[in-house]
């Protein structure tokens, strides 16, 4: 198993956001997760990638058999957890080459693989930042500041890609995407889709799924999931609205 | 005419508080020595460790020199031309109620608009009124004796409760902490006191008046609030006086201390006499205002509207004690006219995630000076400290002034401190732009500096966010040049 | 020791033989120095300048002309340009400018020959230009004539390596011509650990339509005092450009005083200050918007450690008649010790109305966000901490046009953080 998550509790300042999680992940599966603004969603993915301004209450997470809550977050990354971020942060002064470099070097490192030269990460980057429609230029730009929506949303592509990990969240990684640049991003997901590789889709709306086909759709509502099925389950959502889970989850809990 | 002539037109509009109440009062001649302070501390029948405290401040004060600021001149003052204390002739035992209150007094505050009468039992205020030097009336006092509030005089304080006085008096800001609060320990004459036992949330907003009316005196009011752990009280205070063509100094002192989970909200509108057109009159405020967040997770929340007085020095501060504790300061300033106003806060973060926002709204109109002065201080205890300032200034015609001095002092790497300032002014486009909409030039003016201002009144009681925006109005009226 | 005694002192033996004029003006400057005394902690400007160390120092005068020791021909700074001055303790040893429309003099020369710059070239601002009026020996007077365009920089390059504690009192005059357009380049360094004391007057005027792009390089001892009072005129349509670097040094503490004088000036200011061990680096910086529609920037960045101090003080001040002023300010400031400590005042006077000025002030620890989305990507935390140290860093760096200058200042950077483990 990739990600197995059991009954996860976790609060930020106090305030309980998810309330016994369950969720396991095997290799090569698409999981997509829904739900409505302030479900958890997004806390999930910051829980996984170890955010400290939230605290673990109760319940366990394991990636690869290993408890995530026992790792830094570089450790997460450097193990083959990435998250694409919903806001990728702006990192002044520091250029994206330079960026790119220290993470693959530290990933590889990690791994006791050796370092690769320069000219090797050159190519490297080149041949990615092509795929994702980022001028080799804009790499020499600090980290995503001044960037646009899109284009921040490409970079993060970017360094999925460069960086090759087993488990990817992509939260809300349609949000604020033109139809143009949203098939650029689900292009490059789909070119890493293979057999060993998962993934776990957060999004607000079924539009994305049109572009990346999940095998599995879960309703997260009020820090739980309330409901799972298969990618129709999107559709059915999409129809109906989270009113319609919403009820049903009130009702399951009576 | 031209939406800025319109604008100056409306600025002659006169300050609406300025009449004076003919009212029989008992005033000391002018002057300052120890047998005054004796005389004030023997009226007011105190105790001898208080006439003790008065005296070690004033002696201290004599050591003293007045301070100066640059962007800050003024005639010097000449203290032995003040008149420490003056109080509204009554019969000798004082107001039992309010039917005993001289009626001039009452039509004063009519005038005044104040709700001292039955109109309060609505408004559901607790009004201490503070007449020149004494409190004259203190309304719904049994309502609020019943959980066990105390809201009085000081001086009454003094008699019957003076455990409490004496722990608290002087405890957050010392004697000798400046020249002004010297003084005014040594001479203060009244004032409110408020005390909110343990766990009480206090029913109503307790309010204070403050009124200088005869002429030649100096008005020096302390005030002390005590909210016990885990109690909440909201306050209010609102300062008129009338127009006289010479200076008159009100130096007043308020202490605040919050207990462990307590929370003192402090909101002022002042509107003392600002002098006229030319700088003539208009009161000196020189007021030293602190809260000290004692307790874990205490609050002091001090918000504050000044529109009015010649000259205004005034530094609402927090000491942030506790651990977790919360200090804020929201300001709006106006100064037309000759006006000048240095003021701002003062956060001093000693416990760990202390927090605390400054919000100031500087407005220069006229001739008006103003200067936003603050310190953010982060001790070295003071883990993961925030503060967050933000200061910004609108300039109305190009004779005013806005000068922004703010100091920022840290001393512990986790804590954080974000300062940020703009200055811009109202441009004519802007005006015609929502004139254009309908507005007249007056409503437009308004409009924008409400705008600016929204996000301090937004903090003010609902009563005095109304006063507040009304008497922004007028005091701005006719300040577009 | 007083300001007074050590003074006098020297003073006699310094001004024989100079012209009667700059001798009164000497003796005028040294009686304002002995009536004030040292600044206290009371005055407004020195409210945080430690000043019980430095006035606990007794400082001599290096009056030798010949003192000078340093080898400054294999220095790799030569390489920059040919057009460099060297002083080496308060002495100049070498004037190799020789570019056309440049005139390069030394104080020496000037006061031997009688010629005296205009009065007032002696403004009394505070104690320390007064006191360099009266012990001024040598330093350069740079005239750059109008639409002179060059190229490479001029490098004055300040050395002090001097045994015992010594003080010294350059002045530098620097005046561009209408039009021209310049890179002037000011390193000090120090190459031993002894006391001494710097105290330097800069005063650069930038005539109409003049271009000047300033670099201060400083990296001095643990010992080392250096007292700078700065003042800078910018006249209509020119652009002055100041970098400054403090790398190193035991106290460091600049006055300094930009006039926006004629309309459509501009000036900049990129300030990168390095704090370590118990260093106080102090930058206060004043621009007086004078004329109509100029402009002015400032970015100051300041990283303190151990126990190192920064001061810094921006002050904007926008006088009467000049409306459309554009002015912005931005301080931010890392501390990586719990005993580092700093004191930021971001100021505003502003005595016109149609105007646009903004600042905004940070201090605290590295953004938690960046570092956990350093992180995020596999980069360990220390790793993560030193990049985002040295990008906050290189951002100021990254201003220096000249390559050789901008690594040395990398380096010093990297370097200084490249040990840097997790407080």
């Amino acid at each position: 198993m990739i990600l197995n998550i059991e009954n996860l509790h976790a609060s930020v300042q106090g305030e309980p956001i998810l309330k016994g999680l369950n969720l396991k992940i095997q290799p090569g599966e698409v999981h997509c997760i829904m739900g409505p603004n302030g479900s958890g969603k997004s806390t999930l993915a910051q829980v996984l990638a170890g955010r400290d301004a939230y605290e673990i209450t109760q319940g366990s997470m394991t990636f690869k058999s290993k408890d995530l809550a026992e790792m830094e977050p570089h450790e997460r990354a450097c193990e083959g957890f990435f998250l694409a971020f919903q806001y990728p942060h702006e990192i002044p002064g520091v250029s994206g080459l330079q960026f790119l470099r220290a993470a693959v070097n530290a990933v590889r490192a990690f791994r006791g693989q050796e370092e690769l030269d320069a000219m090797d990460l050159m190519s490297l980057f080149k041949e990615k930042a092509r795929e994702v429609n980022i001028s080799f230029d804009d790499l020499k730009r600090a980290v995503n500041e001044g960037f646009s929506g899109g284009e921040k949303k490409r970079n993060e592509m970017l360094q999925m890609a460069v960086l090759e990990p087993q488990l990817i969240v992509l939260d809300e990684v349609d949000s604020g995407l033109d139809i143009d640049a949203l098939k650029v991003v689900s292009d490059a997901v789909n070119r890493m889709r293979t057999p060993e590789r998962s993934f776990l889709v957060i999004t607000h709306y079924q539009r994305l799924l049109n572009y990346i086909v999940p095998d599995f759709v879960h309703v997260l509502v009020d820090g739980r999931i309330a409901k799972s099925g298969g990618k129709d389950l999107a559709l059915e959502l999409e129809d109906r609205g989270y009113a319609w889970v919403e009820e049903h989850a009130g009702a399951g809990a009576e | 005419m031209s939406p800025s002539q319109e604008i100056e037109r409306l600025a002659k509009r006169e300050y609406d508080y300025g009449f004076v109440t003919d009212i029989e009062s008992e005033t000391l001649p002018p002057g300052l020595d120890e047998s005054v302070i004796a005389h004030i501390s023997a009226v007011k029948k105190e105790p001898q460790w208080l006439l003790d405290w008065r005296l070690k401040a004033f002696r201290h004060w004599q050591t003293m020199e007045e301070p100066h600021w640059p962007h800050f001149e003024y005639n010097p003052i000449d203290y032995q031309a003040v008149s420490y204390y003056s109080a509204p002739k009554q019969n000798s035992d004082g107001p039992k109620s309010l039917d005993e209150v001289d009626p001039k007094l009452l039509e004063t505050y009519e005038k005044l608009g104040i709700p001292i009468h039955e109109r309060e039992r609505l408004a559901g205020v607790a009004v201490d009124a503070v007449f020149d030097s004494v409190s004259v009336a203190t309304t719904f006092k049994g309502k609020l004796a019943e959980k066990g509030v105390i809201f009085c005089p000081i001086s009454e304080a003094v008699q019957e409760h003076p455990e409490l006085v004496r722990q608290y008096l002087g405890s957050v800001v010392p004697q000798s902490d400046n020249y002004f609060s010297a003084l005014n320990s040594a001479v203060f004459t009244d004032g409110s006191f408020v005390y909110i036992p343990k766990g009480v949330r206090c029913p109503m907003e307790l309010s204070t008046y403050f009124r200088i009316n005869a002429a030649a005196t100096g008005q020096f009011e302390r005030t002390l609030i005590i909210a016990d752990e885990g109690s909440y009280v909201s306050y209010l205070e609102g300062c008129t006086a009338p127009m006289r063509d010479e200076n008159q100094l009100h130096a007043a002192v308020v202490e605040l201390v919050a207990h462990k989970d307590a929370s003192i909200k402090y909101s002022t509108v002042q509107n003392w006499y600002p002098g006229d057109e030319n700088g003539k009159g208009g009161i000196y405020n020189f007021v030293t205002k602190r809260g000290k967040c004692a307790g874990d997770r205490s609050h002091i929340s001090w918000t504050q509207v000044e529109t009015g007085s010649a000259i205004t020095w005034k530094y609402p501060s927090c000491i942030l004690q506790g651990d977790e504790s919360v200090g804020e300061f929201y300001s709006v300033a106006l100064t037309n006219h000759c006006q000048r106003a240095d003021t701002g806060s003062k956060m001093i973060h000693l416990g760990k995630n202390t927090k605390s926002t400054i919000v100031s709204k500087g407005i220069s109109a006229g001739r008006g000076q103003q200067s936003y002065r603050g310190l953010v201080k982060m001790m070295k205890g003071a883990k993961d400290a925030r503060n967050y300032t933000q200061c910004d200034s609108l300039l109305i015609g190009d004779r005013c002034g806005a000068h922004t001095f703010p100091y920022i002092d840290v001393r512990n790497s986790t804590a954080q401190v974000e300062h940020e300032a703009s200055t811009s002014k109202i441009a004519e486009d802007q005006l015609f732009y929502v004139q254009q909409r309908g507005l007249d030039a007056e409503n437009a003016v308004s409009l924008i500096v409400n705008g600016f201002c929204k996000e301090v009144f937004k903090e003010l009681p609902m009563e005095f966010a109304v006063e507040a925006t009304k008497l922004l109005a007028v005091s701005l009226e006719g300040s577009v040049g | 020791m007083s300001a007074e005694s050590q003074s006098i002192e020297s003073l006699s033996s310094l001004i024989e033989g100079e012209a009667q004029s700059l001798r009164a003006v000497r003796h005028e400057a040294l009686r304002l120095v002995t009536d004030q005394g040292w600044p206290s902690n009371r005055e407004e400007s020195f409210r945080f300048t430690k000043l019980k160390e430095f006035t606990k120092q007794h400082f001599g005068q290096n009056l030798d002309e010949h003192a000078a020791s340093s080898n400054v021909v294999d220095d790799p700074w030569l390489h920059i340009t040919e057009s460099h001055i060297h002083y080496v303790n308060g002495q100049q040893i070498k004037n190799g400018v020789d570019v056309q429309g440049v005139k390069v003099d030394d104080w020496r020369a000037i006061r031997q020959h009688g010629m005296l710059p205009e009065q007032s070239a002696f403004a009394q601002s505070n104690v320390f230009r007064a006191l360099n009026t009266a012990l001024l020996q040598a330093g350069p007077v740079i005239d750059v004539a109008a639409n002179t365009k060059l190229v490479a920089p001029i490098l004055l390059h300040y050395v002090q390596d001097h045994d015992g504690k010594i003080s010294r009192h350059p002045k530098v005059t620097l005046k561009i011509g209408a039009g021209a357009q310049v890179h002037f380049i000011e390193r000090y360094e120090s190459r031993n650990q002894d006391s001494a004391w710097t105290n330097s007057v800069v005063d650069i005027e930038l005539q109409p339509g003049a271009q000047l792009t300033h670099t201060l390089v400083v990296e001095e001892g643990q010992q080392q005092f250096h007292f700078r009072d700065t003042q800078i005129d910018v006249q209509k349509d020119a652009n002055y450009k100041f970098l400054v670097f403090n790398l190193s040094g035991k106290q460091f503490r600049q006055q300094c005083d930009i006039s926006l004088s004629g309309t459509h000036a501009h000036t900049e200011i990129h300030a990168l200050m390095l704090g370590q061990s118990s260093e106080q680096i102090e930058n206060q910086l004043c621009i007086r918007h004078v004329a109509e529609s100029c402009t002015s920037r400032q970015w100051v960045r300041g990283i303190f450690d151990d126990q190192s101090h920064g001061v810094f003080t921006g002050r904007v001040v926008v006088g009467k008649g000049a409306q459309k002023t554009d002015a912005g300010q931005s301080n931010k400031n890392l501390l990586l010790s719990d005993n580092a400590r700093v004191n930021a005042m971001p100021q505003l006077e502003i005595y016109a109305d149609d105007v646009k000025c903004q600042h905004g002030a940070t201090t605290g620890s590295l953004d938690l966000d960046s570092l956990f989305y350093l992180m995020a990507r596999g980069i360990p935390r220390h790793q993560a901490r030193q990049m985002l140290i040295r990008a906050f860093a290189h951002e100021i760096a990254d201003q220096i046009e000249q390559p050789f200058v901008r690594n040395h200042i990398e380096r010093a950077i990297d370097a200084r953080f490249a040990g840097q483990e997790p407080k």
